[in-house]
């Protein structure tokens, strides 16, 4: 996983380059945030001059999700509060999958084993790309163009393993609410589909925890 | 990096962290109770993932089919290294490597 992070990362760093940004924030702005589709939607939104309230409005929107992540806290419980503040500054989707389907550790030496260099490692590796894709857009010419196709790229292959644990329905679900969106409005193809795809994913957890299912 | 991005990255990053540590510190009993721990958290990551990679893919954008090429080739020759081999670095540089050929393909395509 880290791996990827790393090359999410370049991915982000050059897309920041891109955007008219000094390469040198780039990690920086990886490390406060640590929040891979928030940042590539800041990017986005920067290289378009959005507003402070638009990119603030937007960010936070893509990163609501993160209210589902409460129940980490069994997980973390064992750590000491520093620990357990930088666990939850740097949890991301991915990291908390890590976290949570690994096994339940009641002890702190136990918690601090298995979480702390889950969390360590993805933010470390999320930092670097973004430092290596910043420098190497601003000093070597890496294109915008193939940072975008390397993020697609890596998205996707993330989204196969998923879609494979997750189940194929998944798949259907984002493709018809992507597809939908695009034809109700191109300007907010992404957002409109993440709203939808995500209410999809709510109702079907739903209907699957209904007694009758 | 001017003075109001600044500001506003940290008020993202400010609002990032207070989503992700207020659920830890007051939700985490009431969201293990109620049942819509890791299920439902994994699938509306794994949704925001897929929605992200669809967006990449351009379709949205009025590119033409010569414009969509390149990263619709190589996102596919990574879907399906990554369904058969299940080799995540394999799978992005066979993705990497068919967009540049296809990128290579379609300017000479406009070009000629």
């Amino acid at each position: 996983m880290a791996v990827a992070y790393l090359v999410l990362g370049v991915a982000f760093g050059t897309a920041w380059v891109g955007a008219g940004q000094d390469w040198f924030w780039a990690p920086v702005v990886s490390a406060m945030m640590c929040a891979g589709a928030a940042q590539f939607a800041l990017v986005g939104l920067l290289a378009n001059h959005g507003t402070p309230g638009e990119i603030i409005g937007t960010c936070l929107a893509v990163n609501l999700r993160h209210l589902l992540y409460g129940g980490v806290r069994r997980y973390i419980g064992a750590l000491s509060r520093v620990e357990r503040l930088y666990v939850a500054a740097v949890l991301t989707d991915e990291t908390y999958a890590l976290i949570v389907t690994g096994a339940k550790h009641d002890s702190r030496l136990a918690q601090r084993c298995a979480v702390l260099p889950v969390a360590v490692a993805n933010h470390v590796a999320w930092c670097l790309g973004g430092c290596l894709g910043a420098v190497g857009a601003s000093g070597f010419g890496l294109s915008s163009d193939c940072a975008g196709a390397l993020l697609t790229v890596v998205l996707l292959t993330i989204g196969v393993e998923l879609v494979r644990g997750l189940g194929w329905w998944l798949l259907g679900l984002c493709t018809i609410s992507y597809a939908g969106a695009v034809l109700m409005t191109r300007g907010y193809a992404l957002t409109l589909s993440l709203a939808m795809s995500c209410c999809g994913v709510v109702l079907v957890h739903a209907v699957q925890r209904s007694p009758r299912a | 990096m001017k003075c109001d991005v600044l500001w506003t990255v940290v008020a993202v990053a400010v609002g990032t962290f207070l989503m992700r540590y207020l659920p830890i510190v007051w939700g985490g009993k009431e969201q293990q109770n109620a049942g819509s721990g890791p299920g439902l958290a994994n699938g509306v990551a794994a949704a925001v993932i897929i929605c992200l990679a669809l967006h990449g893919l351009g379709l949205q954008d009025a590119r033409g089919l010569v414009g969509l090429l390149p990263t619709v080739a190589g996102a596919l020759l990574a879907v399906l290294a990554q369904v058969f081999w299940r080799k995540f670095l394999l799978s992005v540089a066979l993705g990497i490597g068919g967009w540049a050929v296809a990128r290579l393909v379609a300017d000479m395509l406009s070009n000629a």
